[in-house]
């Protein structure tokens, strides 16, 4: 999709010249605010209610009016749908949040985490226990140790949180993230986008202070974390 | 009485220890159950002391660092890596460090030697065990590789890679230009989230050290404060 230009404002007592609402009515059907391009350059109920359910996703009362160069527009033009990777588990109201969020993240930006149950935890926490740390514990807290822990991993889960966070691993008990919650979802994308991605979120949770709890936060993993109340 | 048993190297001590040994009298025990593994005359390290360190990870007894630590933003335990003493066993110059978490008495004591191409390793098993496994000439490399000499981007570090520099704001150092070290690249939208979750990372900076780590569940750790010992030599530039 090309950018489009206006020259004068579009939309509720605004100038609205012609060439300026048919850009603007283009570009809300080619994102699917508008139905159809009407092609007819005047404004309606149809196309205010479009420019202010495109304004929603950023704003708590939108003003159904598009400025040149002011943010709607620049949300307009960048407007796309990004992906999800592979796996990521949307339900509810993540999705509803991932929704709002989606279309105005910069290029590149991705869902790479959502929901993740606790069991998908406890599995990675065993694995720590197992596998990856299992080394490190055994030198910590010596074989024997290790072995009766071992022995029943379900059920002295509290030794295993312990003894992989005792060599140094941070990690959250199975049940108490806030992905396993089905309250946080993390963005993924080039470093470079991080910043533009932490305030279009900042932006959509004022938008959405009844969803979006407002905690945003950028990981050491590349990932922009968020949540939802 | 671990710290003790390793600094023993049959019949003498390493430096700093004498005072402490002459009062216990369990040392001489110690050092003739080890005796078994030992060779009767250590091989001499090859590389100087004051070259066994790395431009991102200076080796020294006394170097310090400590880190704050959180899970998705929910503070956590911190910790504290410390290198406390050095020792020499077959061939090679190892570094005794403890990593301890949040108020935990017990530390994860781990063995920090530097390969003769510059790499640093990391061992959990004493020198002296590592001896026994490797032969006296110490030839046969011990641990796994935690840093290579070439720390340029798509290096290799023991089965992690190097994703070059980046900046990191931390705690200790608010300008940090940090080497990154991570398990695989996060960088495809097509990575399963399951995949994701498991991803590591390690950070360090030229001429401090490890300044922190991360990983795919929303934790990391921090560089809060650091001390250096005035031995640490750092020979090589970091690139």
């Amino acid at each position: 999709m090309a950018s489009i230009l206006i020259t004068q404002p579009v939309g509720l007592n605004a100038a609205n010249r012609p060439d300026d609402v048919k850009a603007v009515a283009r570009r809300l059907a080619e994102i699917g605010k508008l139905p159809a391009d009407p092609g007819s350059g005047a404004v309606d109920a149809a196309l205010l209610l479009a420019i202010g359910a495109a304004q929603r996703h950023f704003m708590a009362v939108p003003d159904q009016v598009i400025n040149p160069g002011g943010s709607t527009l620049g949300f307009l033009n960048g407007w796309a749908e990004k992906t999800v990777s592979p796996g990521v588990q949307l339900p509810g109201r993540l999705r509803e949040a991932w929704n709002w969020v989606n279309p105005l993240l910069p290029v590149g930006s991705y869902c790479s985490s959502g929901f993740r149950s606790a069991e998908e935890q406890r599995q990675i926490l065993q694995k720590f226990f197992t596998t990856t740390f299992r080394a490190d514990i055994v030198a910590k807290y010596g074989q024997p140790a290790y072995a009766q822990v071992a022995t029943n991993l379900l059920a002295n889960e509290a030794r295993v949180l312990e003894m992989v966070r005792g060599v140094g691993q941070q990690i959250a008990a199975p049940g108490a993230s806030l992905h396993q919650q089905g309250k946080a979802i993390d963005i993924g994308g080039p470093d470079a986008i991080d910043a533009r991605q932490v305030e279009v979120v900042t932006l959509v949770a004022r938008a959405h202070a009844d969803l979006l709890s407002g905690k945003v936060l950028k990981e050491r993993n590349g990932c922009v974390h968020f949540e939802i109340l | 009485m671990r710290a003790l048993r390793d600094s023993l190297i049959c019949g003498r001590l390493a430096p700093g220890r004498q005072g402490l040994a002459l009062g216990l009298g369990m040392a001489g025990a110690l050092c003739v159950a080890s005796h078994a593994a030992a060779p009767a005359t250590p091989t001499t390290p090859t590389t100087p002391l004051d070259q066994a360190s790395h431009p991102y990870f200076p080796l020294a007894v006394g170097n310090r660092w400590a880190y704050r630590c959180s899970t998705e933003g929910t503070p956590s335990a911190g910790k504290v890596l410390q290198i406390r003493q050095q020792l020499q066993r077959g061939g090679r110059w190892y570094f005794r460090a403890e990593l301890r978490v949040g108020s935990d008495a017990l530390p994860l004591v781990q063995y920090f030697s530097i390969d003769a191409d510059g790499s640093v390793r990391r061992s959990l098993a004493a020198p002296s065990a590592i001896e026994a496994a490797s032969g006296p000439d110490g030839a046969k490399p011990s641990g796994d590789v935690l840093l290579a000499a070439d720390t340029a981007v798509g290096s290799a570090h023991g089965g992690w890679v190097s994703a070059g520099i980046e900046r990191l704001p931390l705690p200790a150092l608010p300008r940090a230009q940090a080497l990154r070290i991570e398990t695989f690249s996060l960088d495809s939208p097509s990575l399963p989230a399951s995949q994701r979750a498991e991803w590591r990372a390690r950070y360090y900076v030229g001429g401090v050290g490890p300044v922190g780590d991360a990983d795919g569940l929303g934790g990391r750790c921090d560089l809060t404060a650091y001390r250096l010992a005035k031995r640490a030599v750092n020979r090589m530039s970091p690139r």
